[in-house]
């Protein structure tokens, strides 16, 4: 449990005529971790036959699933035959194909009205029938806006063929003007002195009549438009309450089937076999090699490799039960080197317990508790995130009856009364850094002496605590800390300086530079205390202006209540998203940077689905 | 004597506020210009969310500290 999925390495030869056979098994076990096969003298195994015909089915089911706006879980995954599915779709998208057609050619009718209508309700304005625009080979014409409100004494100084009709419009003037070809060029000229910006009037031309009838007419049509496009519409959804599951269970077990025909790729081959490696967790090698065995009717060679380099190796953590949640932490920060502690589990009880001794709040507990039950019903999807946080609940219910803290109010006299006790609270805090940080120390050295040694164990990890010592008994009774006879002193004064020159041997003068921050580490845990505290002078405060409306007479109660509310609601938001980080900053910085570097890679096995996280 | 003892308890208390308030005023510099870095990270890589919140939290420490040392020289008032 405190150490990644055991892994081992398997590799896998048997002849081509099994491959079929033996994908389909991997995929069902849901346990193998494929290692890509980079080409060398032997070539990249080919795909499966199928690849073609389930790729191309699979492309027109998604997209039939995209034109009927389904969305939604399959159940359980049949198993279908190809060609019953290709007969099976062309019906269906031929149908849903024509209606989307459909709709779409009437989308457009609209949209062009849409256009006409914007042109026609300007030329209602000027009493203009749309017909006049037509191109007539004598005379040219013009829609648009003009920033030049003379434009008619210009269009008048160039030639006498014309005719004009404008209206002012804010800071524009609207301008029709029709002007004899010969001269239209001049015209134009003048247009684009007076800023010209034209309006196509191209599709209003073939419309017969006065501008205000056709508009009337567009209306109708539009009406009738939206009628057809809303049926058309209707029968989609019609169509897909009919075939959603159908597509569904087809779009499910057609991806499963193109990641089968796409596996190979990911194998090597000869002419007559091919050849693959994979990691597969140890506890269960024996059942898959029966497993495949089996399925290629003992067909197949195996062979179990050495792992390899650490960093190759694929992590699947190995949680189980309450701490198994936990991953969520493990996942956001990075995941474990396969050599290296997964600390999961000790996240899995510190953090609830930081977080309640932060917190401290019997109803705040409760609330965060039933919060966050109420969140996980809702929503499955982030239920790790929310069991986390429902333990973290309890957890603050419980120190809240300790601390005897109900809403910021202390109906009965706690163990540790927070608002006064602070040196208490301090030991308390600075305490439980010592042993947190030390214990990171100790799974650091046993984690240094495993893989490199006893000499860099001690040099790395031991130093730190030695250090830690030294300055206990050497610089504790100097700032009158504590204190104990001369000799503990002088004591102190050589571990540390031992420590000071095992950790310069490990790290070097960044060593000595780095010194300060195991203090700093330990004394970061006082935020145990100060954010704890924080939070209660809220509620408190929060109370005590309540109180002091409510005793101001029995008009200034709601008041009171509404400000309770309020600020309570305040108080319990910051005390939900504050002691929750700092709570998982003490484990990611304090804590981890003892024994913990990360950046493990996901085991990924094929045919297992991703798992859906809120993040 | 009075006196004095009330100037002293008045210097431990602009003390106190000195260590919070710088302490604070420390950290707000320091994820003044994290904050949004891990923001531009998170929203290329939402993974970096681990790691972004350890950044963002880390110059916390300073305003923790004030907390601690404003809260020692308040027992001595």
């Amino acid at each position: 449990m405190i150490k990644p999925e055991r892994m081992s390495k398997l590799f896998i030869v048997g002849p081509k005529s099994t491959l079929s056979n033996v994908v389909s098994t991997l995929h069902k076990l849901k346990a193998a971790h494929f290692i890509e096969h980079k080409k060398d003298e032997y070539d990249l195994c080919s795909p499966l036959e199928q690849l073609e015909k389930t790729s191309s089915l699979l492309v027109q089911t998604r997209s039939m699933i995209t034109h009927l706006n389904i969305s939604g879980e399959v159940k359980e995954t049949k198993e279908l035959k190809l060609d019953d599915l290709e007969k099976g779709l062309t019906d269906i998208k031929e149908n849903v194909n024509k209606h989307v057609e459909n709709i779409k050619s009437k989308e457009d009718e609209l949209s062009i009205i849409s256009e006409q209508k914007k042109i026609l309700k300007l030329l209602t304005m000027l009493d203009l029938s749309p017909s006049i625009f037509q191109n007539s080979g004598y005379i040219n014409s013009y829609l648009g806006y003009v920033s030049d409100a003379d434009i008619k004494e210009k269009i008048s100084s160039i030639t006498e063929n014309f005719e004009i009709f404008t209206m002012q419009e804010d800071k524009k003037t609207f301008v029709a003007l029709f002007v004899e070809a010969a001269k239209s060029e001049e015209a134009e000229v003048e247009l684009s002195n007076a800023n010209f910006s034209e309006i196509d009037t191209n599709s209003v031309i073939s419309l017969k009549g006065p501008a205000k009838e056709c508009f009337e007419g567009l209306i109708k049509n539009e009406g009738k438009m939206g009628k057809e496009i809303q049926a058309g519409k209707n029968t989609l959804k019609e169509l897909a309450k009919k075939h959603k599951s159908y597509l569904l269970g087809t779009e499910n077990f057609l991806s499963t089937e193109t990641d089968k025909a796409q596996a190979p790729l990911s194998f090597g081959s000869t002419k007559e076999t091919f050849f693959m490696s994979a990691f597969v967790p140890k506890k269960d090698i024996q059942s898959i090699r029966k497993q495949l065995q089996d399925s290629a009717s003992g067909n197949l060679y195996f062979e179990e490799q050495k792992l390899g380099d650490a960093e190759e190796i694929p992590i699947k953590l190995n949680n189980k039960g309450y701490t198994k949640q936990f991953e969520f932490f493990t996942n956001i920060y990075s995941l474990p080197k396969y050599d290296e502690f997964d600390p999961t589990s000790l996240m899995a009880y510190t953090f609830p317990i930081f977080m309640g001794f932060m917190l401290g709040d019997v109803a705040y507990g409760i609330i965060i508790a039933a919060l966050f039950y109420y969140l996980k019903k809702k929503f499955p999807v982030g239920s790790n995130f929310f069991n986390i946080m429902i333990s973290a609940g309890i957890s603050t219910m419980i120190f809240g009856i300790l601390f005897g803290e109900v809403l910021g109010f202390e109906p009965w006299h706690g163990l540790i009364v927070r608002t006064h006790d602070f040196d208490m609270l301090m030991a308390i805090a600075v305490i439980t850094g010592v042993v947190h940080v030390n214990f990171g120390l100790l799974l650091g050295f046993i984690l240094e002496f495993k893989n490199h040694g006893i000499w860099q164990a001690i040099t790395h990890k031991m130093s730190w605590v030695l250090i830690q010592i030294g300055a206990l008994l050497f610089i504790g009774p100097l700032m009158g800390l504590v204190s104990f006879p001369e000799l503990h002193s002088e004591i102190g004064m050589w571990v540390l300086l031992v420590g000071i020159f095992l950790l310069y041997k490990a790290e070097g003068f960044i060593g000595i530079i780095e010194l300060p921050t195991i203090i700093s580490h330990i004394l970061s845990y006082a935020r145990l205390m100060a954010v704890g505290l924080a939070s209660v002078f809220i509620a408190v405060m929060v109370n005590q202006f309540a109180t002091f409306l409510f005793h101001k007479g029995i008009l200034f109660i709601p008041l009171a209540l509404i400000a309770l509310i309020i600020g309570q609601t305040f108080a319990l938001a910051l005390g939900i998203l504050s002691p929750s980080l700092h709570s998982v900053r003490l484990h990611y910085v304090e804590f981890f940077t003892k024994f913990y570097s990360g950046g493990g890679k996901e085991f990924s096995a094929f045919g297992a689905e991703k798992e859906k996280s809120i993040l | 004597m009075a006196v004095e003892l009330a100037i002293g308890n008045g210097l431990l208390g602009v003390g106190a506020g000195l260590a919070l308030g710088l302490g604070a005023i420390g950290t707000g510099l320091a994820q003044q210009q994290i904050i949004p870095a891990v923001l531009g990270a998170i929203a290329e890589d939402p993974k970096m969310l681990g790691k972004g919140l350890f950044f963002i939290l880390l110059p916390e420490t300073l305003v923790i500290f004030g907390f601690a040392i404003a809260m020692i020289l308040i027992g001595k008032v």
